[in-house]
């Protein structure tokens, strides 16, 4: 194992660094809440894209566990994906 | 996550065990333990999406947007854990030095000499930042507090760009493009 102290404290503390995932979080609660708040609108025409499409993951099983199983295998290709460059770190480029 | 970044930390020190311990980090299990790493975006993706629900929740009830709410609720992120913190500083610095003893226990005193002249980049949570060099900081390992500080003081001015605008479309192209710029600013700032 490498330890790269500079990295660590220059880039990995830098909240610029992690500023992308707090983003996607704020941004998935806005589409969250949207759908929250137009799931029992009687109007269609005020669904908006987004509470469409979570809808439509909601009501059918095909679409979703699609997803089940993308999530499944990025989760575990990421761990596979990183074994060498965390066993031979020195051998990496 | 706790028990990941103990490991890190704890591989810079005196390792008994040096030969097991490498041809453990061959082995698919040990992605357990340095896949911790990838635990702090998902930390900070729940805190945003976590704290945007309950700033939108009282937002409803009375508005957010106000010169006063804003200051108020800057001020309660900004305090909340300055306790915590401190007691934690002080019984680092102060007390740990005391309650062990060893050829190796001076490494102790080494690792929190910074805080003797640097304390004060812990309580304005900016430890994170400042001093740039690892070394030279005081108790780094405690960064991802002010990191979740500061990006929580950009909450209100990234709710606002949903909140003010009458046509939402208008803030979905401004998110839209901070959101690319934030993934671009991420690649480039990890491997530039």
């Amino acid at each position: 194992m490498v330890g790269n102290e500079a990295f660590y404290a220059k880039v990995f503390m830098n909240p610029l660094m992690h500023f992308s995932s707090f983003f996607q979080g704020i941004i998935f609660c806005l589409v969250y809440l949207r759908f929250k708040s137009e799931r029992n609108s009687e109007s269609e025409l005020r669904n908006s894209f987004s509470s469409r499409l979570l809808e439509m993951i909601v009501n059918n099983a095909a679409p979703r566990y699609l997803l089940y199983l993308i999530g499944f295998f990025m989760m575990t290709a990421s761990v596979i994906w990183q074994t060498p460059f965390v066993g031979k770190a020195s051998e990496q480029s | 996550m706790i028990w990941g970044i103990t490991f890190y930390f704890s591989w810079f020190s005196v390792i008994s065990n040096q030969p097991e311990v490498d041809s453990m980090m061959d082995t698919m299990l040990f992605n357990t333990v340095s896949g911790t790493v990838y635990t702090v975006p998902v930390f900070l993706f729940c805190s945003g999406f976590l704290q945007t629900f309950s700033f939108l929740q009282k937002d409803k009830e009375e508005s957010m947007f106000t010169p006063a709410k804003l200051m108020g609720y800057t001020f309660k992120k900004f305090t909340r854990y300055i306790p915590v913190n401190a007691v934690c500083l002080l019984t680092v610095v102060y007390i740990m030095p005391y309650v062990g003893s060893g050829p190796i226990w001076n490494n102790f005193a080494t690792l929190t000499a910074p805080c003797g002249s640097m304390w004060w980049t812990n309580i304005l949570w900016v430890n994170n930042l400042y001093p740039r060099e690892f070394d030279d900081k005081c108790l780094p390992w405690t960064w991802f507090v002010p990191c979740y500080v500061q990006l929580s003081l950009l909450l209100p001015f990234i709710l606002a760009i949903y909140r003010l605008p009458e046509n939402k479309v208008i803030s979905g192209v401004i998110y839209a493009i901070i959101g690319a710029l934030a993934l671009y600013g991420s690649f480039e700032f990890a491997y530039a």
